[in-house]
């Protein structure tokens, strides 16, 4: 409606995953979500258009949001991608977000997003809750990886399901807390510790065989 | 515990996620269950293989991407939008000197303080109504006039039109100031223009043309005019506009009517510098014996304080007055105070639409969010992402916008006022929580009046003001109800209509302090007989209405009972303790049809639509014009153009109407200028 009118018709947000969404107030017990005080000057002064500020930002938090997207994606030209569309994102709406932004939950959002986007895209991914007959990639079929140890949990994760995959990375790899996942990703959080249990289970069940083969 | 279940809780006690009872329970089951300690081990294998996983080092082609287009999304962004890169502020280039000053001993002699008007063109004009404004506080005249008047000379055509301009008293047409407007100087934000963050008026931000409406080329402060003046007057060409914006300078044009001809100047205002300069011209001059061409060249380089813009005109601060003598001296004059310059209606033209937060943006709520729009379809703009907004006010200021947001819950009423620049980049900002919320309307620039209810009780006004914390209770609602909250605009009063729970809504009035809530129409039968039905209604702007002071005007759309139209009328509302009651005026037969979606412009328009029961017949628009109550108003034609309306709005500088239609559940939005009937999509398929 124009004017001053009110509206009557339901609103709707954006699938529950929002950047800057911080209506309740995060928990302050890890340090994730403790906003450095540093680091809200720089996000204030990012916010307000300073481009070195935001350079800054991305320079401190490229290394852990590729990494953290090559764990969900499974590829790592595909996360440095990736990587570039969620700062790209960021930045564009960062200027939309305020005080109470907390910077890391709220990127980590963007690229799970992105990452979420892209990995529908990927026809030869399916989007099922248990993928038992999921053929794990062969060890060492990276030619640039020289950790086989890596190679192994990067196949190992892929045979989890995303909705899974997700939520162990974000907790084990870039130590959220569960409440903090279940923020980032619009979700409860007793649904994030079902998610990461299955998923943890997957994993190593996955893993097991992997390295059961490489040994034989 | 069984080990069944054991295994889920033991993950969440790996992550340091378990609660104490849950903790317990873990450590007491695995200090006898093998199974589940071997489980823990390999949980804890998997944290510690996770944390010795390699970080790799990203590929520095990210960085160099990203940066690449973040370059290409700021070089696309129009120069307006540029909010963070303020453009600086560009030096002051005075005008070029023309010698001789011959023009100066023409006129120099000329008596009274209007005569050095027509010298220095429209600055010095400009200068003396400061100087009588500062004469109104007590402060001496300023010596310019002694210094410029040296030179005898003969009065003849120009001598009478100084006379027919000097007028009453030295009283400039279109000079003095509203009589009953509020002192500017009280709060000048109230009309103020947009300004950037760093607090430059803004007007119009790119795309400089040099050429002035009639098609001649301007370089750098002067015109290249030619005004005639035959021995009977002035003549010049006829802008092609009432008034135009050439990039950031405002062409505005003065006309001063005389006893023989009205004399246009023209003047250019640049608000970014706040620089004012005067068109050179010549004139063929010829009066008693004299014969010849003389020039007329630019004097005066007017220092700008602030500019403002109210309704139809342009009131800006002196700061200081170069002029320059004859012989060249120069010669400075203090000027201060406010002057009201420009008479003519003086309102944007209509392509400033580039320009969002310059003027007249369309907003609409879509889907929960703010959008804008500007007046040509360009810009579509998505100003909130919460998808929470219920409703919206926009200020008088054209700037800021207030919402209604709800809580996270799509049943809920509106649980915050938030308020949004639409100038700058950023969140809402919150003004007010409160358990409910309706409707909220501004009050002036700083202050606003909502419906809801704070903590509990019923609903009730409430009293906002922005940079304050907390807010007034103002008022207990009749009825317990209250909807279409609107601020009178010279802030008397607050109007709103109530449900009277027999069918009727009644239009109420209470003063903004809370005090004197009242019915506004008297009620049929006396003050406890059958309250009067208004559907709708809507303030007149105040300055376009010849009325007596502390009276106000609305239009309501009433529905009288005993058949099924709705009727537009114009009502006035006497000044307090005047005895009066308020004095109702028909706007015209509408017969067995009603009016709906009643909106006025800031220039008096009335509009509405009109329906046949549920077909929609057209729009109509009414100009009340100064005689609003004296007179009856003048509606034009039914207007049967676009698709059936479910809200109208005129567009805030008054130049078209904004139409929102729908059709299969989404809602399009469009502008319709109702003398052409032109219309053109802005906004299509919205949800």
């Amino acid at each position: 409606m124009i004017g001053s009118g009110a509206m009557n018709s339901g609103s709707r947000g954006f699938g529950g995953v929002l950047p800057g969404d911080a209506a309740e107030a995060p928990s302050a017990t890890t340090p994730a979500a403790r906003p450095e005080a540093a680091e809200q000057v720089l996000v204030a002064r990012a916010r307000a258009g300073d481009q070195a500020a935001f350079e800054e930002i991305f320079d401190r938090l490229q290394t852990p949001v590729v990494n953290y997207l090559y764990r969900v994606v499974g590829d790592w030209e595909l996360a440095a991608d990736l990587t570039q569309d969620t700062f790209l994102k960021a930045y564009q709406a960062l200027p939309r977000t305020d005080e109470t932004l907390q910077l890391t939950p709220w990127l980590y959002r963007i690229a799970t997003n992105t990452a979420l986007d892209a990995l529908r895209r990927r026809k030869r991914i399916t989007w099922v809750p248990f993928l038992e007959d999921f053929e794990p990639v062969a060890p060492g079929s990276d030619p640039a990886h020289t950790v086989p140890n890596d190679d192994l949990i990067r196949s190992a994760l892929q045979a989890v399901p995303t909705d899974q995959r997700i939520p162990l990375i974000l907790h084990l790899h870039q130590g959220l807390s569960y409440k903090e996942i279940a923020e980032l990703l619009g979700i409860a959080p007793n649904l994030v510790a079902v998610r990461v249990f299955r998923a943890r289970e997957r994993f190593i069940k996955v893993y097991k065989s992997l390295t059961g083969d490489a040994e034989s | 515990m069984k080990c069944a279940a054991c295994r889920p809780v033991l993950s969440k006690y790996v992550d340091g996620e378990a609660s104490p009872a849950e903790v317990r329970l873990i450590e007491e089951h695995i200090g006898g269950c093998a199974r589940c300690t071997a489980a823990l081990t390999e949980f804890r294998l998997m944290r510690t293989t996770f944390h010795q996983a390699p970080q790799r080092p990203p590929d520095p082609r990210i960085r160099a991407g990203l940066l690449k287009a973040i370059d290409e999304i700021e070089m696309r962004r129009p120069a307006d939008d540029r909010l963070r890169r303020p453009a600086p502020r560009q030096p002051v280039r005075p005008p070029p000197r023309r010698a001789p000053a011959i023009a100066w001993s023409w006129l120099g002699n000329l008596a009274g303080a209007a005569a050095i008007i027509l010298v220095v063109g429209t600055s010095f004009l400009l200068v003396n109504i400061g100087r009588q404004q500062r004469q109104a506080v007590g402060t001496p005249a300023s010596t310019t006039q002694a210094a410029l008047s040296t030179v005898s000379v003969p009065t003849q055509p120009a001598a009478a039109l100084v006379a027919g301009t000097a007028g009453a008293a030295g009283n400039i047409p279109g000079a003095e100031l509203t009589p009953g407007a509020p002192p500017l100087a009280e709060d000048p934000t109230a009309l103020a223009m947009p300004r950037t963050a760093t607090g430059t008026p803004v007007w119009h931000m790119a795309d400089e043309k040099e050429t002035a409406p009639d098609g001649h080329a301007i370089q750098d402060g002067q015109f290249g005019y030619q005004f005639t003046y035959p021995a009977n007057g002035w003549s010049a060409p006829a802008p092609a506009n009432d008034q135009a914006v050439l990039g950031r300078r405002l062409v505005a044009p003065w006309s001063m009517d005389s006893a023989q001809a009205s004399v246009p100047f023209y003047m250019i205002i640049d608000v970014l510098t706040g620089t004012a300069t005067i068109p050179v011209y010549t004139q063929t001059v010829s009066y008693n014996n004299w014969q010849g061409t003389r020039g007329i060249r630019q004097e005066g380089n007017q220092q700008i304080d602030e500019v403002y813009l109210r309704q139809d005109r342009l009131i800006y601060r002196l700061n200081y007055a170069l002029i320059t003598g004859p012989g060249g001296s120069d010669h400075r004059a203090e000027g201060d105070g406010w002057a009201s310059a420009i008479r003519q209606s003086f309102r944007p033209a209509a392509d400033l639409a580039h320009h969002p937060f310059g003027y007249a943006p369309a907003l609409a709520l879509r889907g929960g969010d703010l959008w804008t729009v500007n007046p040509d379809g360009s810009n579509i703009r998505q100003m909130t992402t919460s998808g929470m907004v219920r409703a919206f006010s926009l200020a008088p200021d054209l700037r800021q916008v207030a919402l209604v947001t709800a809580l996270r819950r799509e049943d809920a009423w509106g649980a915050y006022v938030e308020l949004l620049d639409l100038g700058q980049a950023g969140a809402p900002r919150r003004i007010w929580t409160a358990k409910e919320i309706h409707e909220v309307a501004w009050n002036g620039t700083q202050d606003l009046v909502a419906i809801g209810i704070d903590q509990s009780g019923g609903l009730g006004l409430y009293r906002l003001n922005r940079n304050l914390g907390g807010t007034d209770h103002l008022s207990t609602l009749p009825n317990g109800n209250a909807h279409n909250l609107q601020v009178a605009p010279d802030r008397t009063w607050v109007g709103f209509l109530s449900d009277t729970g027999t069918g009727a809504s009644e239009l109420y009035g209470v003063r903004p302090d809370g005090s004197g809530q009242t019915p506004i129409m008297p009620r049929t039968g006396g003050t406890n007989g059958t309250a009067r039905d208004v559907r709708e209604f809507a303030w007149m702007p105040a300055t376009l209405t010849s009325q007596p002071v502390g009276t106000e005007s609305l239009i309501v759309l009433e529905h009288p009972g005993g058949d099924t139209a709705v009727v537009p009328e114009a009502l006035r509302l006497p000044a307090p303790a005047s005895g009066q009651s308020p004095s109702v005026l028909s706007m015209g037969p509408i017969g067995d049809q009603q009016a709906r979606y009643l909106t006025v412009s800031p220039q008096g328009q009335v509009a509405y639509a009109l329906f046949k029961g549920d077909a929609w017949q057209g729009l109509q628009t009414c100009a009340m014009g100064d005689g609003i109550i004296i007179g009856s108003g003048h509606c034009g034609p039914v207007i049967a153009v676009g698709a059936r309306p479910s809200a109208l709005q005129w567009a805030p500088d008054g130049t078209h109407l904004l139409v929102e239609s729908q059709a299969s559940g989404k809602f399009d939005l469009q502008r319709l200028d109702p003398v052409t009937r032109a219309t053109a999509p802005l906004m299509q398929g919205s949800p």
